[in-house]
């Protein structure tokens, strides 16, 4: 379906060439045709091992599934965002979004170096047409030239290892590989250079640079989307192959991750930096749920596109309130926060809560998941770790909330948004806020996701 | 959390809001449903309910707490009653009553430390919007102490979850767990409950947070808040972590020693009105925590009764200063004020009782509280518990010096004379004193509650 869509728009753009937003919306009403398939077609789940498919190039199971779930999901309201809005409208977004969708919901399942080489590329080459596809702006097309260099960089990397990889083992298949090494259990240095690949791209810390470049550069709206779907199916990748990486450097980045993105931040007066960092906290959380091989994983996940999702709608229809720096990223700095909108800033406090993890946010679930399942292997240090470098990020989320607290006893104005905008602000708001309730119910599902 | 909590926060709010809409932006209305849904909602603590698989239930121990934030809520609300003119600052007391109330009720540990955790949200919101001119540091210090103190106590909760794969105080209670585990359990804990109660290396917060927040928010923080702490210990450690409460007790004892020492002799020194208030109940919590620690039942009944009389007295000095005072002359200063017996009477007449309600004078519940838990401590350790009664008499002279300063001398020229106290202040004021009288004369009934309460916790 995705891929007929793909065609189909492709077509289409050669006739149409009038700009308007029927065209996002048309995308929209895909991506929501391909979840209904896709949640129609999860019976295959039943079938305990997974399914091969292609020439076992990809392997179907349950452990990807929310994965690719909460992918749609999030493009399907980022789509219905841009639907909205007038410098969105660009006719080749849609394709580019649709082609690198097809890369993300593929990535998950890969089962093949050679096919996780082309399906990260896929993935990759889009995410460097959409970051510059603005070429008006002097930043994107740095944005998109930087990301193009570093990507290209960890792609060589990645492509190298794979050589050894294929040296070593005699064989492409990762199910092969898995089995192989099940036998001679020795450490090799190619396996920590694929793992060194994906966390380029990823932009983990000590590789992060480039990350806060780009994300800094890029549209904000451009931001929102790489800085989360892109991250997601490659960690999602590394959480079905866990097997495939050693515990040990992955916990080199997790410690760099974490430190940095606690401690750089606090000297930071740019909102979209400061995001990145905090995205780049969180992934550090994250690649504990991986090396735990735990349910946190999915629960951390959840709250990370929720709360990231909420805030980037957040910033982006601020726009319209404040003064923006410039059409592309209207809300830059922190210090712009103060603005004129109670209900806008009080969702944002809470998505600023749910990061801190307080209850009874999602923030606050997902990290004490975190903190079990890394007691359960006794991963003692990690966690206190993890609390300390959470409260340190508190400091800087306080900071934020503080800046946008400014206005908030000033009368209040009513300021109109976008009806649709506010509607999908507003849903999100009330996932984050009653996520407690429903929580029981998610655990029992995704347990038996994880069985 | 609770689902009826957030049901019946967002109906009020939403109610009060359509009602002061319909009125023309009547601000007052809003003002009035919440102060009445801040009295009905004691309703609900009458009966016992489960909710998302947790159940919420009182005791006597926990009664005891409930009625004090039950109490506490209207006169708190009425206590910023003309001086802030915005609906939010009274949902936000609302919402804080209400999770204060609630953490009183839970039955699970997970629950308790979440209902802990989330009281900070509206806390560190009603700071930073309406607190004095040192508010960013207030609000910092109260979310980053309590969060990463607590955080050590989530790991402990953590630990419990993993064993037993539940935390409900009835399971858990249940279990006996080996003694390395339990010390380190136990210090978790302890680091979550040394900087809540406040002791003394660990209350650098509390003097900040206390004199900058406004008004209510400092009545319900030194009213209930603290008292969460002694809460704590009293349900999540000494039950369960039975052998290591013992097996810390001297530490602890000599950490509230060197409180109550330490706060009393810096309340000598300090200036600012409020923070002297809030310095008192420091040393009044280490009593407290003392008692609870006494492995008696004197003591326990002791630190609860101390509890509820600080709960009462505190927040009427904050009243007095941070409220009467302040609104009239804006000024938190003690060497602002003198000689207001000459043109405030029946003022000075109240802050004379209640400064000898607080030092622990004879006929006050404090007295009687003290009395207890200083019997029960001096039964576990005669040297540190005889060595802590010296706080009674430090705590005297800073109060005393407090009053006389305040009360005495002849009125400044340099200061414009005011109306004495108003009807809602007369009102507060005896709200907050007839308790506290009452059950210092006839402490019967406090008795007879709690002393049921032992026999169903301890003794079944």
């Amino acid at each position: 379906m995705l891929f007929t869509s793909i065609l189909i728009f492709l077509v289409l753009s050669t006739y149409i060439c009038h700009n308007d937003n029927s065209f996002n919306r048309l995308g929209t009403i895909t991506v929501a045709f391909i979840t209904l398939m896709f949640i129609s077609s999860l019976n295959i789940v039943s079938i305990s091992n997974g399914i091969t498919l292609f020439n076992n190039w990809f392997i179907f199971k349950t452990i990807n599934l929310p994965i690719i779930f909460m992918m749609l999901l999030f493009i399907m309201s980022w789509l219905t965002y841009s639907s909205t809005n007038s410098i969105s409208i660009n006719f080749n977004l849609l394709v580019l979004v649709l082609t690198n969708l097809l890369g993300l919901m593929t990535l998950p399942l890969v089962n093949d170096l050679l096919m996780l080489y082309i399906i990260i590329e896929l993935q990759s080459y889009t995410l460097y047409l959409m970051t510059g596809l603005y070429n008006k702006s002097y930043n994107s097309t740095r944005a998109s030239m930087l990301y193009f260099m570093t990507g290209g960089m960890a792609s060589t990397i990645m492509l190298m290892s794979m050589y050894f990889l294929f040296n070593e083992y005699g064989t492409m298949n990762l199910n092969e590989m898995n089995m192989l090494q099940n036998y001679n259990n020795t450490f090799n240095m190619t396996e920590m250079m694929l793992m060194m690949g994906l966390m380029f791209k990823m932009g983990m810390a000590p590789l992060h640079r480039w990350s806060m470049s780009v994300y800094n550069y890029a549209p904000t709206y451009m931001t929102a989307y790489m800085s989360i779907v892109a991250k997601l199916s490659m960690s999602s990748l590394m959480f079905a192959n866990y097997w495939l990486f050693d515990n040990y450097v992955m916990l080199l980045f997790m410690y760099m991750s974490l430190l940095m993105g606690a401690y750089k931040p606090l000297y930071q007066m740019n909102l979209k930096t400061m995001l990145a960092y905090s995205g780049m906290l969180n992934f550090g959380y994250l690649l504990l749920s991986v090396m735990s091989y735990d349910m946190s994983y999915y629960m951390y996940m959840m709250q990370y596109v929720l709360t990231h999702l909420l805030m980037f709608m957040m910033l982006l229809s601020a726009g319209e309130l404040v003064t923006p720096v410039s059409k592309w990223s209207p809300l830059l700095f922190m210090n712009q926060l103060n603005m004129n909108n109670n209900y806008l800033l009080m969702s944002l406090m809470m998505c600023m809560f749910s990061l801190m993890g307080m209850p009874p946010t999602p923030g606050f679930f997902s990290k004490l998941f975190i903190m079990e399942s890394s007691l359960m292997d006794n991963y003692m240090f990690e966690m206190m770790l993890l609390m300390m470098c959470s409260v340190m990020a508190t400091y800087y989320y306080a900071n934020m909330m503080k800046m946008s607290m400014n206005s908030m006893t000033n009368k209040e104005q009513t300021v109109y948004m976008n009806s649709t905008v506010a509607y999908m602000m507003s849903v999100t708001t009330m996932l984050l806020l009653t996520f407690y309730i429903y929580l029981p119910n998610m655990i029992e599902g995704l347990m038996m996701m994880y069985m | 959390m609770s689902f009826i909590l957030l049901s019946l926060t967002t109906f009020t709010s939403l109610f009060s809001r359509l009602i002061s809409n319909l009125t023309f932006n009547n601000f007052n209305i809003i003002k009035v449903i919440i102060l009445i849904s801040s009295g009905l909602i004691a309703l609900p603590t009458i009966m016992d309910w489960s909710d998302l698989g947790v159940y919420y239930l009182t005791d006597g121990f926990s009664d005891v707490l409930v009625i004090l934030t039950a109490f506490l809520i209207p006169t708190s609300i009425i206590s910023n009653w003309n001086n802030i003119k915005n609906n939010l600052f009274f949902e936000l007391v609302f919402n804080l009553g209400i999770i204060l109330l609630i953490n009183f009720m839970c039955q699970d540990i997970l629950s308790f430390y979440i209902y802990f955790e989330v009281s900070l949200i509206p806390l560190f919101i009603m700071i930073s919007l309406y607190g004095a001119a040192n508010r960013d540091k207030a609000a910092d210090y109260i979310l980053i102490y309590t969060l990463f103190s607590s955080l050590f106590m989530l790991m402990s909760i953590c630990i419990y979850q993993m064993l037993f794969n539940s935390t409900e105080y009835q399971m858990v209670n249940l279990m006996v767990l080996s003694m390395d585990l339990q010390s380190i359990m136990f210090m978790g804990m302890m680091m979550g409950v040394a900087v809540k109660t406040p002791m003394a290396p660990f209350h650098t917060w509390l003097p900040v947070v206390h004199s900058e927040s406004p008004l209510a928010g400092s009545m319900l923080l030194a009213g209930v808040m603290l008292k969460l702490a002694i809460y704590a210990m009293m349900r999540l450690m000494l039950p369960t972590l039975s052998d290591a409460s013992l097996l810390f007790t001297p530490f602890i004892y000599m950490l509230s020693l060197m409180t109550m020492m330490y706060t009393s002799l810096m309340t000598l020194r300090q200036t600012d009105l409020k923070v002297i208030i809030a310095y008192s109940s420091m040393s009044h919590m280490a009593v407290c925590l003392m008692g609870m620690l006494s492995n008696t039942y004197m003591g326990m009944n002791g630190s609860l009764m101390l509890s509820l009389a600080h709960g009462l007295v505190s927040p009427a000095l904050f009243m007095m200063v941070g409220g009467i005072l302040y609104d009239r002359y804006h000024n938190r200063l003690m060497y602002y004020y003198q000689g207001l017996m000459t043109y405030m009477p029946v003022l000075s007449v109240y802050l004379m009782m209640l400064s000898f309600c607080n030092v622990g004078a004879p006929l006050s519940l404090n007295f009687m509280g003290e009395l207890f838990s200083m019997a029960g401590a001096i039964n576990k350790s005669p040297m540190i518990g005889s060595m802590a009664t010296m706080s009674v008499l430090l705590s005297a002279s800073y109060q005393m010096k407090m009053t006389n300063r305040l009360t005495g001398g002849m009125k400044s020229k340099y200061v414009k004379s005011v109306a004495d106290v108003t009807y809602r202040e007369n009102l507060l004021m005896l709200l907050l004193m007839m308790p506290t009288m009452f059950f210092g004369m006839y402490p019967k009934w406090m008795m007879e509650m709690l002393t049921e309460t032992n026999n169903v916790l301890y003794k079944m």
